[in-house]
């Protein structure tokens, strides 16, 4: 890894490693195509975090790979063709399970930081 | 019209140096998408063209990683995409949709001569026709390029189709004939079908992919793998190395048997034969390993 000189903020780093769970559950009640997507996840944050569109379509490329969603490419009468994600149920399985592993981290977590001297 | 031209000379520039693929299509025509929709909804919230078109792009970031994992992913095998499809010929459609008729119509009428139906000569005729019918067929269809297949060399097509005409020819003579007189005609039928099968068998022993385009691909990118043939200055210096061994190795043996005898002095050339294997060990593995 080349040595970065800006250092990146510690939130910045966490949730980068939950991408794929984050687009996960962007995709569990609709399909939605890349840039939809995007402007979700950038609307949900209220604009404190934004996550690099290209870091989203590597983040995309893996997940079909590895079978947790399926894209397709929508039918519009007008305007461009749209690729429409579509979460699987591998996907879903996935979503569940990292989940429960935040919600259980986060407890720790929590308890952890808030030892206020033993 | 500016924003459209902007976003297209992007994905152009970027994808400049990525192997076309359907994936790396499909990458591209869906950054294509994403980015006029961001277009789209920056114009609708007041921004000019230039300025939007720069915006979107700015936000996709840096897309070089992406494509990056593109090119080492290479062409992956399987559907061709829509834009490998080969389309057939309309001439070789038509052709062998009506020699399959004439196939259809020569085929009844010889098996009818083989019952005795129809006159002989009406058979033999029919016989013949049928049998271009293959000839042409055969030879039009291995021309033709596939999304699957190279079309076959004119030559060799041709070949090919000649021997199933003669193979056809010969078992609808046979049939045609079988049960006319004088009996004995039947025989008529076996030249065309030897030949027939000696042809078969001569274009399937000299059948070679060499000449289609990815055997000559695979051809140019092929390297070989050891260091004395990627680097001749290295062959070169090993044979140096040998000359030396044994010009010394032999100068001692030489000496040796003149000073200390027969007893001692085979010694020397174990000596050279030991220290050239190890020379060549050395230089063909440990240049290897410090390749890799």
């Amino acid at each position: 890894m080349p040595e970065s000189l800006e250092r990146e903020p510690l939130s910045s780093d966490l949730l980068r490693g939950h991408t794929d769970t984050i687009v996960l559950g962007v995709l569990l009640k609709v399909d939605r195509y890349g840039f939809e997507i995007y402007k979700t996840i950038r609307d949900a944050t209220g604009g404190d975090y934004e996550i690099k569109e290209a870091t989203l379509y590597a983040t995309f490329r893996r997940l079909v790979k590895d079978g947790l969603v399926e894209a397709y490419w929508g039918d519009e009468t007008q305007g461009g063709r749209r690729k429409y994600y579509r979460i699987t149920d591998a996907g879903r399985a996935i979503y569940r399970r990292n989940l429960a592993d935040w919600t259980a981290t986060q407890r720790i977590i929590n308890s952890l930081l808030n030892l206020k001297g033993a | 019209m500016s924003t459209v031209t902007s976003i297209h000379r992007y994905l152009d520039e970027a994808f400049a140096e990525v192997p076309v693929t359907p994936d790396s299509l499909d990458l591209k025509e869906e950054l294509r998408s994403n980015l006029s929709a961001r277009v789209a909804e920056l114009v609708s919230g007041g921004a000019d063209d230039a300025t939007a078109a720069t915006t979107a792009v700015r936000e996709l970031g840096d897309i070089r990683d992406l494509l990056d994992g593109l090119a080492a992913e290479g062409h992956p095998a399987g559907v061709p995409h829509p834009s490998q499809r080969v389309r057939l010929r309309p001439i070789f459609v038509l052709l062998t949709v009506l020699f399959s008729l004439v196939l259809a119509k020569s085929v009844t009428w010889v098996v009818l001569g083989a019952f005795g139906i129809v006159p002989m000569w009406t058979a033999v005729a029919f016989a013949v026709a049928a049998a271009l019918s293959v000839g042409v067929i055969v030879t039009l269809a291995l021309r033709q390029e596939t999304s699957q297949h190279y079309p076959m060399p004119t030559g060799r097509a041709l070949a090919f189709g000649a021997a199933s005409l003669a193979m056809t020819l010969g078992v609808s003579l046979a049939a045609a004939l079988v049960t006319q007189q004088p009996f004995w005609a039947v025989v008529l039928g076996v030249p065309p079908t030897v030949l027939s099968i000696l042809a078969f068998v001569w274009l399937g022993v000299t059948q070679t992919n060499r000449t289609k385009p990815w055997a000559l691909e695979l051809q140019r990118q092929y390297v070989a793998d050891d260091p004395f043939t990627q680097n001749p200055a290295v062959a070169a210096r090993f044979g140096i190395y040998t000359v030396v061994i044994w010009t010394v190795a032999i100068a001692v043996f030489i000496v040796l048997t003149m000073t200390v005898g027969w007893l001692w002095s085979w010694l020397a050339l174990v000596g050279g034969f030991a220290v050239f294997f190890i020379t060549l060990a050395r230089m063909m593995l440990i240049a290897r390993q410090s390749r890799v």
